[in-house]
């Protein structure tokens, strides 16, 4: 068996032990949260009114979700679930937990994808635009509006830009993924204008930390020893780039942008719940709030799933981009 | 990059992109109900009301003439209104949700009472009513012409089937006691009761929308929630639900003239639209996208007013709030059981700054009597709330509470040390209630009472249920919704015990047998001047004992446009849209 195949493979292990890890550690932290999920799931002026008139209908609740089990019985009947992808269904709306979160997926990459693509690929050239050439204009107008972008809160900057643009100017929708009564094109048309101004503070966000990473990458290796050599060379600034440097750079960039990968589907839950965009993020931050057991779990399921994965590719890809990994002597160094 | 790659590159981004747009495009979280309809629609308008000889409430019967005088304004062509509550469950019985909530104003249920602006009970889908004296029976009528929307006319025997269904299978208290529903005429009947519960009854029902169920639809059905088809939002309201998209978080419905209980309905169809939080409401209604809001009994919290005060546009629809934040003494323990430390605490706290923090510079100073003036049968004559650290400071020494080891916090008057713990009520969103119990923190240590945060119970809503059920807390901060003080009042939170066979919440620590025999004497009240005479020993229990207290009385805020329309009717607590909406507003 080759290196990298013996690599994959312990990498793998590894991964599926920390999915599992993960599936038993998020099962205990929703049941540990406070708060009895029954008041969530009928409310809590609901909950007092019910047990005064209606206590038959909070004990069907209770039994209809296992709520009255003990807990490794419920731990049990969710490893089950997960091995059969039934996910039973959602206290929210009563449909089955899966239909709610492949819905939610849709919206969430509707967002995440372009963001995740734009984002780096616009990240990564400023970036080494940026950082090939350090403290020239371009650099200094640059690394101060990333480095603000950076540091403020997304949820500040979308009330900013939604009072800004959406109140004031009224260039968008207030709220929102889609408006009433659209089919067809028009349904496209509502859905693009909606999703402008979430996605264009995604990709701001997005595009802001990619250029940070890709700039520090490139001025860092363009100082390297061997960089200084092939220049006194006289190798062409181009090729220098392009062969030299960006094939070095790449690697801690790739690493970041194939993680990222794995928050496609976890959605901003700041973002969507700012801006009432029904995504995954928002999902999770329902079934957080109001103790949607089913819902949650499912949730956080899906993003360990996907982060372990995406992270499995990252070591995968370096692996094969850079014979040091794979032979350990990265780590030797 | 040579051109190819370049191509190759957008073109991985172009259709990245349209197949993400694509997969949002189907209408798939919408729903067209309008099949559902078969003959809805196709009638006339509802007739004149008839009146039952001698019953005590009529239907209000808006008839053409009246309708006709209405302000000379035109039909509502679409009425936007705005809610924070989703677009997502259609069930007309659990009242979840927007759908759900707008209930509570008989849009597509057909409600058999409201509550008007006077807070006295008019008829709604019954036409009349009348409680005997005894308080055991309800005569009423009903209308013989009203439809399901799914075409089926209201039968006799789906408003047999609706008392049953919600005492045999709901088991809705207020009506354990029903011993049979009579049917006395074509469109009358009664209800019987064992015992005086008619008045408990229907005043109760009316804070949970309670109306006549489609037995074609619920008959067998043990569990309401488990219904999820378009038929679970079928009901016999003056709308009906023509379309749903879930994506757009938006529900339409359409007036069904055959229901319209009050008269003419004057808007023609009605438009649901959820936002995500309060702020983004608000902006839609400055921008024009909505005409009012509907939030139940949540009103525009005083900071979030404050962006929509100055727009000419638009009405506060400000209000008194009925319902209240209280304090209760654990009376269980020391030092809540001694009324003079009570009454010292009372005069501790800086109600300015209580008011100023749960109702911005809207919140006024509260009554010794707890429940506010807007409530029914709230007691002028009681003496309000006074804030004098001096005079706090004072009653305490002369209770026996002085700082003994100079320490700078007093003891209880046994020499023992006293550590107040100040218990919020448990709630998923405890910021505010947060920041209340830190003004009665630093109101306490300023008068020398060492107090601190009872933070296992407002992590944990099982330990907070459990401290207040066993009465094991020394200052609790409970909230009262504008729905609770409507009727069951603040005073049901303060008993030690309810009576036998009740199964219900008990978070108080009363035991006096007056106090309690007071509260089911209002509640079981046969008459209105019944529940007032009873609701003011309450009050007046309070105020003498000071068992427990209000912390601010609060001034509500439901916004809405005027510049299109005109008849809006602004109930307390409530708001703008409520079940007169649908018959009196017109165009300007």
């Amino acid at each position: 068996m080759s290196m990298l195949c013996r690599h994959i493979l312990r990498r793998t292990a590894i991964a599926v032990l920390t999915v599992y890890l993960i599936i038993t550690i998020s099962f205990i932290l929703v049941h540990v949260m406070p708060g009895d999920p029954v008041i969530h799931l009928v409310g809590q002026e609901e909950y007092y009114y019910l047990l005064d008139n209606d206590p038959v209908y909070l004990e069907r609740q209770i039994e209809r979700y296992g709520l009255n089990e003990s807990l490794p019985v419920q731990y049990i009947k969710y490893l089950k679930s997960i091995a059969t992808l039934d996910f039973g269904t959602a206290y929210a709306n009563q449909k089955p937990v899966t239909e709610n979160v492949l819905k939610a997926s849709g919206w969430t990459l509707m967002l995440s994808v372009p963001t995740w693509l734009l984002g780096g690929l616009m990240g990564a050239v400023l970036g080494v635009l940026a950082g090939w050439k350090p403290g020239k204009r371009f650099d200094k107008i640059m690394t101060p509006f990333f480095l603000v972008i950076n540091t403020i809160p997304a949820n500040c900057l979308s009330l900013i830009f939604l009072m800004f643009f959406s109140y004031r100017l009224k260039l968008f929708p207030i709220n929102g993924m889609v408006s009433a009564g659209t089919e067809g094109i028009g349904r496209l048309f509502s859905i693009l204008t909606h999703m402008c101004l979430p996605l264009f503070i995604l990709i701001l966000f997005r595009t802001a930390g990619d250029f940070m990473l890709m700039k520090s990458a490139v001025s860092q290796i363009r100082e390297e020893e061997y960089v200084l050599t092939a220049r006194s060379k006289g190798i062409p600034g181009k090729h220098l780039l392009f062969i030299h440097v960006m094939k070095n750079a790449m690697v801690p960039y790739l690493t970041s942008f194939l993680m990222q990968m794995g928050s496609l589907l976890s959605g901003s839950m700041i973002v969507e719940v700012i801006f009432g965009w029904k995504g995954m993020g928002m999902l999770m931050y329902n079934a957080v709030q109001n103790r949607d057991f089913p819902t949650a779990q499912l949730c956080f399921l899906i993003s360990a799933v996907c982060v372990v994965a995406s992270s499995l590719l990252s070591d995968i890809v370096n692996a094969a981009i850079d014979p040091r990994i794979r032979t350990g002597d990265v780590y030797e160094t | 990059m040579n051109k190819w790659k370049k191509r190759f590159l957008t073109a991985v981004i172009s259709l990245s992109l349209a197949a993400a747009l694509l997969a949002g495009c189907g209408q798939d979280g919408g729903g067209d109900f309008q099949g559902a309809s078969k003959e809805a629609g196709e009638t006339t308008a509802a007739g004149e009301p008839k009146s039952a000889p001698g019953t005590e409430k009529t239907g209000k019967g808006v008839d053409d003439t009246e309708s006709a005088e209405r302000a000379g304004g035109g039909h509502v062509e679409n009425l936007v209104i705005g809610t924070t509550a989703e677009n997502n469950v259609f069930n007309a019985l659990t009242q979840k949700d927007a759908f759900g909530r707008m209930n509570y104003n008989g849009l597509t249920q057909g409600d058999f009472v409201y509550r008007d602006a006077n807070q006295e009970l008019q008829p709604y889908f019954f036409r009349s009513f009348e409680i005997s004296e005894d308080g055991k029976q309800i005569d009423f009528t009903f209308p013989l012409d009203a439809v399901w929307h799914d075409g089926e006319p209201v039968t006799k025997d789906d408003l047999e089937f609706t008392f049953e269904y919600m005492r045999d299978v709901k088991k809705v208290g207020s009506l354990q006691n029903l011993e049979k529903i009579e049917f006395t005429g074509e469109d009358s009947a009664s209800l019987i009761f064992s015992e005086p519960d008619a008045y408990y009854w229907i005043n109760s029902t009316c804070n949970n929308n309670a109306c006549v169920y489609a037995k074609h639809i619920w008959e067998g059905v043990e569990d309401p929630s488990s219904v999820t088809g378009e038929e679970a939002a079928v009901g016999c309201g003056p709308y009906k639900l023509v379309s749903a998209d879930t994506e757009a978080q938006c529900s339409v419905y359409e007036a069904v003239p055959e229901n319209a209980f009050l008269g003419e309905l004057t808007v023609d169809k009605v438009t649901l639209q959820s936002y995500s939080d309060e702020s983004t409401l608000m902006m839609a209604m400055m921008n024009g996208e909505i005409d009012a809001m509907y939030n139940y009994a949540n009103p525009i919290d005083a900071p979030v007013i404050d962006t929509v005060t100055g727009n000419e546009d638009i009405d506060l629809g400000e209000s008194p709030f009925m319902g209240c934040y209280q304090l209760e003494y654990g009376k269980d323990r020391a030092p809540g059981n001694d009324e003079a430390f009570r009454k010292a605490v009372s005069m501790a706290l800086n109600y300015e700054l209580l008011a100023s923090t749960i109702n911005g510079e809207y919140g006024m100073l509260p009554g010794t009597g707890i429940i506010p003036p807007s409530c029914k049968g709230y007691d002028e004559t009681l003496p309000m709330l006074e804030y004098d650290t001096q005079k706090a400071e004072e009653m305490l020494e002369a209770a026996g509470y002085i700082d003994v080891d100079g320490d700078g916090y007093r003891e209880l008057p046994d020499g023992s040390q006293m550590d107040l713990a100040v218990t919020p009520q448990y709630s998923s969103s405890m910021d505010l209630r947060m920041r209340i119990a830190e003004v009665i923190m630093q109101s306490l240590d300023k008068v020398g009472i060492k107090n601190h945060m009872d933070n296992e119970s407002i992590t944990n809503s099982e330990v907070w249920e459990e401290n207040m059920t066993k009465g094991e807390y020394d200052l609790s901060i409970t909230l009262t919704t504008s729905g609770m003080a409507s009727y069951s009042t603040a005073f049901r939170y303060f008993m030690g015990e309810l009576r036998e066979g009740e199964t219900s919440w008990i978070w108080g620590t009363i035991h006096d047998p007056s106090y309690k025999e007071s509260y089911y004497a209002m509640t079981g009240a046969v008459s209105d001047e019944d529940y007032i005479e009873n609701c003011k020993k309450l009050q007046e229990y309070v105020s003498d004992t000071r068992s427990a207290q209000a912390l601010c009385w609060e001034t509500a805020f439901f916004p809405y446009r005027t510049d299109q329309y005109t008849g809006w009717e602004n109930f307390p607590s409530w708001g703008v849209i409520n079940n007169l909406t649908w018959f009196n507003l017109t165009t300007k």
